[in-house]
């Protein structure tokens, strides 16, 4: 048992600080209280008056499946081989070794979204995992959380160079739909049937892994930076009634008012970063508390390895330099994220029956020096100053 | 509401009114005549000494899907791998933010077909959409969905064989792979119609044309490659616009014949290839003379995007009447594209898209003081 007192805590559930103390049992949180007296074998934590507030999660990343520092033996990112990869699980490509989990370790990021990239058009499932494992399956938190899906440059590029479609947005959006089409019919013979295997059509493992998405269990995770392609993806979700989450929204403060009424989520980052492409050429800070006054539901991600995932809080801390108001801060770094990839019954906030993954502070995440004190994982200490 | 009084009215649907009045009710035009009274809340424009027309409709544009400014990351238009590919849709890939838009609203242009673009390796190339030229969210901004869908027929088209040795790299594959898909939606239509069968995306989207509710519009320069077009769509028994027509003024008699429309330009190219080696600023003149259904493009977007009026202009210093010069940019591409139940004349019940004008904006000296689209003004000089 842990207890932590004197701690000045953000829940995530309300926008306030409330002086006070967790009770952690069994990698769970049990109490949380003014004051609690705790049991006599209970490890204290003594916070001394410092920010308490729910470990951090990576909205999105390649974590584990993109280990920049090895190159090619550890780059698991994207099969170039099909646009319409859908099949493919990031799951089965973590290395939970790769430094940058130990990175998140330090900062306070708690649980993060990984798998594959951008390059395809259907890319395969991201997972939420927390950042302390060895073995991917034992670190699980939900698997899986979206279906990564791609809209602009990156399949234009690694497609239409090679004289293969997609050349254009346009085929981008058809192969899609049709993809979309084609798993949706297969999904009604194949309950026509109740699954039975030898009067099923063909199995096809792409169309299989799409009938979540097409149920709406599985949320399309749409990468789109340009302002067109942000509403082409927002398009395409209201015509087969998906759920969808908007990745990057690099010019999502430009539409904004497009994104709210269509009440799509925004994982928005890495926004500390050249624009390297011209898709992203509208990047700024501005777009976090744009978006937020319009209503729309933002997390923060690092894109991490692509940015570091230590710089999550330091992206945070930019936004609210440009508008981003604190505490909506705190929680497009924790909640919001929880909610946005329907986890939220585990990790996101400080509630009785979550799950003990908690940052103690030493210097606000939301000042660009933020540091970490304690980082707790499942009720264990995993990183202390 | 708005009232515009003391203006010369070109409707494009009847006789110009002169000393006119204008009546724009939320989106739409609620009355237009010669002794109309301002009703007590209507806001007024005097636009006494100046000319209104309605807005300018561009037949084909590529305006937001290869933009400006931009390599490959911009050019959207032509996706070059697939020979056969109706599916595609233009409307995914126009961008409104490119800055063209607002140069090409601000010239009058209210109305733009834009579509997938000719090139090398595409006979059937996508649908095209008919798009108000301003907003930023082009599902907004759609005034049809789909007008037509986009061919090209002649050396365009082609692949160099000994370069590249795909399809098409002959006119004779061009005009067989037209045929192969008709006939091949043809079949998928009556199987779709008598029992189910697995979704084909290619011939959905041809379904519209063989049922004759959709035409294609044939990118065809030469003589040989427009009676090459008409002579598949005949027998298939669709509806065909031609596009481009480098030699129309050659064949204006068989064009008027055959009734099929024209989309003609853009009048100040160069004589850069074989295919409008021939091309003459004389086409509009002489289809008009045959009287042949015709239109004049900008090609807005690749060309200047405030050629519009400069294309009617070249047609009218080459012989065109000067309200058929403007009808080419306004009523006629509207009833070819059938939109002019929404656009291209000023008439009550239609879309408050209109230019008011200080002198003939076919002419240098014309100043394009306001543009409406419906019944905002989108741009104020």
């Amino acid at each position: 048992m842990l207890l932590i007192k004197n701690g000045k805590i953000f829940t995530a559930t309300e926008n306030c600080y409330q002086e006070g103390s967790i009770l952690i049992a069994d990698g769970q949180i049990v109490e949380i209280a003014a004051k609690i007296e705790g049991p006599s074998e209970a490890q204290i934590i003594d916070a001394g008056g410092r920010l308490v507030m729910p470990g951090m999660i990576d909205a999105h990343t390649h974590m584990g499946i993109m280990e920049l520092e090895i190159g090619y033996a550890g780059y698991d990112n994207n099969e170039m081989d099909d646009p319409i990869s859908p099949e493919l699980r990031g799951i089965d490509c973590i290395n939970p070794e790769t430094r940058s989990f130990a990175d998140a370790r330090k900062t306070g990021v708690t649980t993060v979204i990984t798998g594959p990239g951008s390059q395809n058009i259907l890319g395969g499932t991201h997972v939420a995992i927390k950042t302390l494992g060895y073995r991917v399956d034992d670190m699980v938190v939900k698997n899986p959380v979206a279906m990564k899906c791609a809209f602009g440059e990156n399949p234009k590029n690694s497609y239409g160079k090679k004289g293969r479609s997609p050349v254009t947005r346009m085929a981008q959006v058809a192969m899609l739909r049709e993809t979309l089409i084609k798993a949706r019919e297969y999904m009604e013979a194949k309950e026509a049937v109740d699954g039975d295997l030898s009067k099923m059509p063909p199995v096809d493992s792409k169309l299989e892994a799409l009938i979540p998405v097409i149920k709406g269990e599985l949320p399309l995770k749409a990468h789109a930076h340009r302002a067109d392609d942000i509403l082409n993806a927002i398009r395409v979700a209201k015509e087969f009634e998906v759920k969808l989450i908007l990745n990057h929204a690099t010019a999502g403060h430009l539409v904004a008012r497009h994104i709210a009424k269509a009440q799509v989520p925004c994982v928005l980052g890495p926004t500390f970063t050249t624009p390297g492409k011209y898709e992203m050429k509208d990047v700024t800070f501005k777009t976090h508390g744009i978006l937020n006054k319009a209503g729309v539901k933002i997390a923060i991600q690092t894109d991490a390895p692509i940015s570091p995932t230590m710089h999550l809080p330091l992206m945070a801390a930019m936004a609210v330099r440009e508008g981003l108001d604190h505490f909506e801060a705190l929680k497009a770094l924790t909640i919001n994220a929880a909610e946005i990839y329907g986890i939220a019954d585990r990790v996101g906030s400080l509630e009785v029956g979550k799950d003990a993954d908690i940052l103690i502070s030493e210097i606000s995440p939301l000042q660009y020096n933020a540091q970490a004190w304690k980082v707790i994982i499942n009720g264990q200490i995993v990183h202390s100053l | 509401m708005l009232f515009i009084k003391n203006a010369r009215i070109y409707t494009m649907a009847g006789k110009i009114i002169e000393n006119g009045s204008l009546l724009i009710e939320g989106s739409k035009i609620k009355e237009v005549g010669a002794d109309l009274k301002a009703p007590l809340q209507a806001e007024q424009i005097d636009a006494a000494g100046k000319n209104i027309y309605p807005g300018f409709i561009d037949a084909h544009s590529q305006l937001g899907i290869n933009e400006s400014g931009l390599g490959a990351e911009g050019r959207d238009g032509h996706e070059g791998v697939l020979p056969v590919a109706p599916h595609l849709r233009a409307f995914d890939a126009i961008n409104p933010l490119d800055r063209m838009f607002q140069v090409a609203n601000s010239s009058g242009l209210t109305t733009a077909i834009i579509g997938p673009t000719s090139g090398r390796g595409t006979v059937i190339a996508g649908s095209m959409s008919a798009i108000k030229t301003t907003g930023d969210c082009i599902d907004d901004m759609i005034l049809a969905e789909c007008v037509g869908i986009r061919c090209t027929m002649g050396p365009t088209a082609k692949h160099l064989a000994l370069v590249a040795p795909r399809i098409p790299s002959s006119r004779t594959t061009i005009a067989a792979l037209m045929r192969d898909t008709f006939l091949k939606t043809l079949q998928y239509k009556a199987v779709k119609e008598d029992r189910p069968q697995p979704y084909n995306m290619v011939y959905e989207a041809m379904i519209p044309v063989m049922e004759k509710k959709m035409p294609i519009v044939v990118h065809a320069n030469l003589k040989e490659d427009v009676f090459n077009a008409i002579r598949v769509a005949k027998e298939y028994d669709v509806r065909l616009i031609l596009l481009f027509v480098a030699e129309a003024h050659l064949i204006a008699k068989d064009l008027k014949k055959e009734q099929v429309p024209c989309l003609l330009g853009p009048l100040h190219a160069a004589h850069s290839n074989p295919e409008v080696r021939h091309h003459s600023k004389t086409a509009a003149a002489e289809l008009s003379k045959a009287g042949a259904s015709f239109a004049i493009i900008g090609n807005t977007g690749r060309s200047k995007s405030d050629a519009i009026t400069v294309q009617a202009a070249l047609a009218q210093a080459a012989g065109l009447a000067e309200i058929e010069a403007l009808k080419a940019i306004t009523i006629y591409p509207a009833q070819i594209y059938g939109i002019d139940k929404r656009v291209g004349s000023l008439e009550a019940g239609k879309d408050a898209d209109l230019v008011i004008c200080r002198g003939n904006p076919l002419t240098r000296d014309g100043v394009i003081e306001k543009v409406f689209v419906n019944g905002e003004i989108t741009y104020s000089n």
